[in-house]
């Protein structure tokens, strides 16, 4: 994968700052405050109740802020944005994030 | 585009709350460069820390100017794991603002900052009890092969027996990455590790090519004769958003239910479908 795409941190409206990825390009953003791994968290959309991996959902990398969107219905179901005030997470568009009980092996064996 | 980057000052390097592993900035220095395609090398960067990867995991990468603009990308991470080491791959993209730098301007010595490794669901690790025998289909487009080559690459170090094809989609032959490892790897069909590769040109095929340059079809991801199944146990697909709609498509259409899918998707690209 190379996503040559601007971060929510860099205010630009730039070639691509509008393309719609998925939520393997969102991890690193969501890594940074959830304790594990999101790409394989299952999340139901609060819209159309569709379930779908965070690695599936629609991601939106050129805005003000990181946004995920749901696959079936468009709505969007999460989003992280960076302040200087502080980290914002917004799960408001989702009804529920199911973790996987068995966490993924840890790298460097 | 921007010519010249340094890390951030490590005292500003975490706005994370609590790094976790995996999820802080670490300094990177360029220590190593391999030119793949006209278009694409190969940058190997000492990183004091990592802790190795899984197979399809990925990095982000952040440039710093000397006036605090900063951009962040996101690659995926093309050597088997090892420890304090970080390989990726990068294709230029004529417009890009990051890809310029990383392809034809960054020297040895010179560095960055990343942050990973990240994401458990575009992993392939041979062993997999969710894939059991397989077989194991993959789907390239353009650069999309990078976490898929870092597949075949860990299972031919396990010497991991699962029937596995690669279709890798290339608009023509100057823009084939990985041209030897694939030979390499797919020379000697009964060698352990061994993969099927099919190469599948859109807009020029070499001379004497058996299949005319056209986008993916459902011909092209019909599985190997010799397989045990009709349909793989598991497809990953990589590649630009609109080569992975495509092909995710003609996989449900050849009946594929959406729990044997696994797609990873980058930005706008200079690759074509």
């Amino acid at each position: 994968m190379t996503s040559d795409l601007s971060t929510p941190a860099v205010p630009e409206g730039g070639p691509g700052s509008h393309t719609v990825l998925d939520g393997n390009a969102a991890a690193g953003e969501f890594a940074g405050i959830l304790v594990s791994d999101p790409t394989t968290v299952t999340v139901r959309c609060g819209s159309c109740g569709a379930t779908q991996a965070f690695a599936e959902l629609r991601a939106y990398l050129g805005g003000p802020g990181t946004v995920l969107g749901c696959r079936g219905c468009n709505a969007m179901v999460a989003r992280v944005a960076r302040t200087p005030r502080g980290t914002w997470l917004d799960l408001s568009g989702s009804s529920s994030w199911l973790f996987l009980p068995t966490p993924a092996p840890r790298p460097g064996r | 585009m921007i010519d010249t980057y340094t890390p951030r000052d490590p005292a500003d390097r975490c706005g994370e709350a609590t790094p976790s592993a995996g999820n802080h900035w670490r300094m990177a220095t360029l220590i190593g460069l391999r030119s793949q395609s006209r278009y694409s090398r190969t940058l190997a960067l000492r990183v004091p820390g990592w802790p190795g990867h899984r197979p399809g995991q990925h990095v982000d990468v952040r440039l710093t100017a000397p006036d605090g603009y900063s951009a962040q990308r996101s690659y995926s991470l093309a050597e088997a794991p090892t420890p304090n080491r970080v390989a990726i791959t990068v294709d230029l993209l004529p417009h890009g603002e990051v890809s310029p730098y990383l392809v034809t301007t960054m020297e040895i010595g010179d560095q960055l900052d990343v942050r990973g490794p990240i994401g458990g669901w575009f992993v392939w690790e041979p062993g997999d009890s969710a894939i059991g025998g397989g077989p194991v289909l993959l789907i390239a487009g353009g650069s999309g092969v990078v976490p898929l080559v870092t597949m075949l690459r860990a299972r031919k170090r396990a010497g991991d027996l699962t029937p596995t094809l690669l279709v890798y989609s290339i608009r023509d032959p100057r823009t084939l990455m990985y041209g030897r490892d694939l030979e390499e790897l797919s020379v000697d069909p009964n060698a352990p590790g061994s993969a099927d590769v099919r190469l599948v040109y859109t807009r020029t095929a070499p001379n004497g090519f058996p299949r005319p340059a056209a986008h993916l079809s459902a011909e092209d991801i019909q599985p190997p004769a010799e397989w045990p199944e009709p349909r793989a146990a598991r497809v990953y697909v990589c590649g630009p958003s609109g080569f992975v709609d495509h092909a995710t498509r003609l996989l449900r259409e050849a009946a594929y239910p959406d729990d044997r899918i696994r797609t990873e998707r980058f930005g706008p690209s200079g690759v074509d479908q």
